[in-house]
């Protein structure tokens, strides 16, 4: 309530300031004239009494600034002045304001842009269980069946997709992902590398898919990718915490979150 | 020659603005000229703080002021004591004097 109450005067004080102040003048100049009519009652000069009660009890400006500037609302208008004051000087050198201008927002993009690659690619993990040991998906290709193996890569890692196109991991060892987003936006599942490099079937492998393959040039796959896809990456955030060192991660740049499909 | 008028400590103006608005309604200069007389001439607030203070205690909801005519035909604003106001100068009074009796009693140590 009291700050409700402090906020509509001060609000008054600002917008009806004329009123307010005529009041508060007339306030103080009752005030003043009293005190001075009790002096001259006493038989002093009247003259000689408002001199007198000036000195005593100070003069009418000095006692309008103090109470003014007790609200909360002259240090609104102090800076609403103050802004005022900017905005002319700037404008009063328009050469000088433009470069200020234009440099800051040089400044303020860059950084945001620096920041931002910095953001997906080093401060997010992925979303995947380990995301240390992920790795950068690599290239594209069709395939008609639900899988195929890569034989370029001697790990054989195997990239499958929901639709029936596929593409290529190069996947890490030991990792385990549930998902990833392959390029394009597919689907993409990266199965059991076991299986895959002998060829064989992988049905009934359920939601646990592992790969092996090479790991990549991580960082420079990374920053190829978000040359050509700058705000597209990973969308989805980790719900860990920790983050991923860029010496170790493979980023891979596409991993999608939505729940696992099954291929088969 | 009498002494000059001191300062109030710091923060007492307000209570004693409330005391003296607990026994009448008043206007700016009448709660001076009753600060003046009750402390027989020891404090003698000036019109930039007196105003400050009673602009606050509005604000804060302890008092409230209304524009009535004056005995010689001005208009003055004539506060009083709220409801709030009335609680709160009870409580300071309270405060108060625990205050006093302490600092009375370490200055009085030997």
């Amino acid at each position: 309530m009291s700050l409700l109450r402090h906020l509509a005067a001060g609000l008054r004080s600002l917008f009806r300031r004329e009123q307010v102040n005529r009041e508060l003048d007339e306030e103080l100049g009752v005030y003043l004239e009293m005190a001075a009519a009790e002096k001259t009652k006493r038989g002093m000069d009247p003259e000689e009494a408002h001199r007198s009660v000036r000195l005593e009890r100070g003069t009418l400006g000095a006692a309008r600034e103090v109470v003014r500037s007790g609200g909360w609302e002259s240090v609104a208008e102090t800076c609403w002045q103050d802004l005022r004051f900017g905005v002319r000087m700037l404008r009063k050198s328009p050469g000088l304001s433009a470069a200020a201008l234009l440099t800051l927002a040089l400044g303020i993009g860059a950084t945001t842009a620096i920041y931002s690659l910095v953001d997906q690619v080093i401060l997010h993990t992925l979303p995947v269980r380990d995301p240390g040991a992920s790795q950068h998906l690599l290239g594209r290709g069709v395939v008609r069946g639900a899988r195929e193996v890569d034989r370029r890569q001697p790990a054989g890692a195997v990239v499958g997709e929901r639709g029936g196109h596929v593409g290529r991991a190069d996947a890490v060892r030991g990792a385990e992902l549930e998902h990833l987003d392959g390029p394009g936006g597919a689907d993409v599942v990266i199965d059991d590398p076991a299986l895959l490099g002998g060829h064989e079937r992988h049905a009934g492998h359920g939601g646990r898919h592992r790969v092996v393959a090479q790991p990549l040039a991580a960082f420079c796959a990374a920053l190829s990718s978000f040359a050509t896809s700058p705000f597209s990456l990973s969308p989805k955030r980790s719900r860990r915490s920790c983050s991923t060192g860029i010496a170790s991660s493979g980023l891979p740049l596409r991993l999608s979150a939505s729940p696992f499909s099954n291929i088969a | 020659m009498p002494h000059k008028p001191s300062d109030l400590v710091q923060g007492t103006l307000d209570m004693l603005v409330l005391k003296t608005l607990g026994l009448e309604p008043m206007h700016g200069f009448g709660i001076c000229v009753r600060i003046e007389q009750m402390s027989r001439g020891v404090f003698r607030p000036n019109a930039g703080s007196l105003f400050l203070a009673i602009q606050r205690l509005e604000r804060d909801g302890l008092i409230e002021g209304e524009w009535r005519p004056t005995e010689n035909n001005r208009r003055a604003k004539y506060y009083s004591l709220t409801g709030k106001g009335r609680k709160r100068l009870k409580n300071e009074t309270r405060e108060w004097g625990r205050q006093v009796a302490a600092i009375a009693r370490i200055l009085e140590a030997r």
